[in-house]
């Protein structure tokens, strides 16, 4: 029982005749291996030596067929891969990124170019010169928390709510954020107004 | 392949009341974690006790898992764990084997912003990864680049696992967006020649576990 196998499986092979045991000698049988078993018993056990007892001779048996009943593990490492469980983990580990390809049927208007940019279908590399640089889309969730009072209670509610959020990375390094509130100061990030107007 | 149950961990789950003792015991085809924490836990075995697993994932409690080479650990999912079901048809068996991936609220993102957890160690998943999650505006040709960037910076830390070779990223969106921008401006990370949509190329899972058992049975 010392052995490491035998300590990693938790495993031990016993070798003995089967006897028919019962009543008060069941009885007998258990609570000496209780006994045995209780405080590190098994641990005190003197190691057996060849002479200690008579050799008993395994009597020569037939062809012995084994066969395997439990869960057939190499071909369920095979299968589990194409489980629906990996299939709905797949979304978080292996996120998907969707795009819009081909030519729309009619001129995409301003609305139609808003909400396919908004939506992630848009992302991509646009602008000419120094003015070229990569725009990716994304949507952001905005937490709002506030406290409200009525008397001696303080109501604490949360709001939530969505908007997007654009990121330019241009050819010369330069990084921008584009968020629906104003630029920080100092800080190349915020609203960004376009030519004809307020965004 | 062969020998899968030396590439699988073991779960056990003991619960104890008044009057009852259960004990169940499922194995593991694949796990990812840092020491008591559990980020990822995918375990088969029949309806009850795959049932009782994922009861008992939402109720936060702990569990001795025992790693292929013998170590144990006590692990725990945490708060707000969710639990994806499935099923495999086995061939000659009357029931199906119940599968259950439980993940953790560290690996989904909502916990902490700084901390992706890939399965692999691939630089195009690890960069693919990064970008879907903080919405980068980057291209899948700086994978390379950005990958031994990371690296460099000792940014990249294996966790346990089991059934794969999974790393832990500690980048922040603004530590990235900055190594891109000076990336591009120093020339190491280059636009393509003609403006477009940016192509990436969808993994799927399958691919991912695969070859994370092929390179375990390789280094075995």
């Amino acid at each position: 029982m010392t052995a490491p196998e035998s300590i990693r499986f938790r495993q031990i092979v016993m070798f003995g005749i089967r006897r028919n045991v019962r009543g008060a000698a069941h009885e007998e049988n258990l609570r000496r291996t209780l006994a045995l078993a209780a405080h590190g018993g098994y641990s005190k056990l003197p190691e057996l030596t060849p002479d200690a007892i008579e050799p008993f001779a395994v009597p020569r048996s037939g062809e012995a067929s084994l066969s395997y009943r439990g869960l057939p593990y190499n071909l369920i490492e095979d299968l589990l891969p194409h489980s629906t469980a990996w299939k709905q983990a797949a979304q978080v580990l292996l996120p998907r990124e969707d795009m819009a390809i081909g030519r729309p049927i009619t001129p995409l208007h301003g609305g139609h170019v808003g909400l396919l940019c908004t939506a992630g279908l848009l992302n991509g590399v646009f602008g000419q010169g120094q003015e070229r640089h990569i725009a990716r889309w994304r949507s952001v969730k905005y937490v709002t928390e506030f406290e409200e009072e009525d008397g001696d209670t303080k109501i604490i509610r949360r709001r939530e709510k969505w908007s997007n959020e654009l990121r330019l990375l241009y050819v010369t390094g330069k990084v921008m954020k584009l968020t629906e509130s104003a630029p920080k100061e100092g800080n190349g990030n915020g609203e960004c107004a376009s030519e004809d107007g307020p965004a | 392949m062969e020998n899968a149950h030396l590439r699988m961990g073991l779960l056990e789950y003991e619960r104890h009341t008044e009057k009852t003792a259960t004990r169940i015991r499922v194995r593991v085809s694949h796990y990812l974690g840092e020491d008591e924490d559990a980020h990822l836990l995918s375990v088969f075995g029949n309806d009850s006790d795959v049932g009782a697993i994922t009861a008992a994932v939402y109720e936060k409690a702990r569990f001795g898992l025992t790693f292929p080479g013998g170590e144990t650990q006590e692990i725990s999912l945490g708060e707000g764990a969710v639990c994806y079901r499935g099923g495999v048809s086995i061939q000659g068996r009357k029931q199906t084997l119940r599968h259950m991936i439980a993940l953790s609220e560290g690996l989904r993102g909502l916990k902490s912003l700084s901390r992706t957890f890939v399965l692999r160690p691939e630089p195009t998943e690890i960069w693919a990864a990064l970008v879907h999650r903080f919405g980068l505006p980057g291209l899948p040709e700086w994978a390379e680049r950005m990958t031994q960037l990371l690296t460099e910076r000792g940014r990249i830390t294996a966790v346990d696992s089991i059934g794969c070779s999974a790393v832990v990223i500690s980048a922040t969106c603004e530590e990235l967006v900055e190594w891109m921008g000076d990336g591009v401006s120093e020339g190491e990370c280059s636009f393509p020649e003609s403006n477009g949509p940016i192509r990436w190329s969808n993994g799927a899972i399958v691919d991912a576990l695969r070859s994370g058992l092929e390179l375990m049975q390789r280094a075995a």
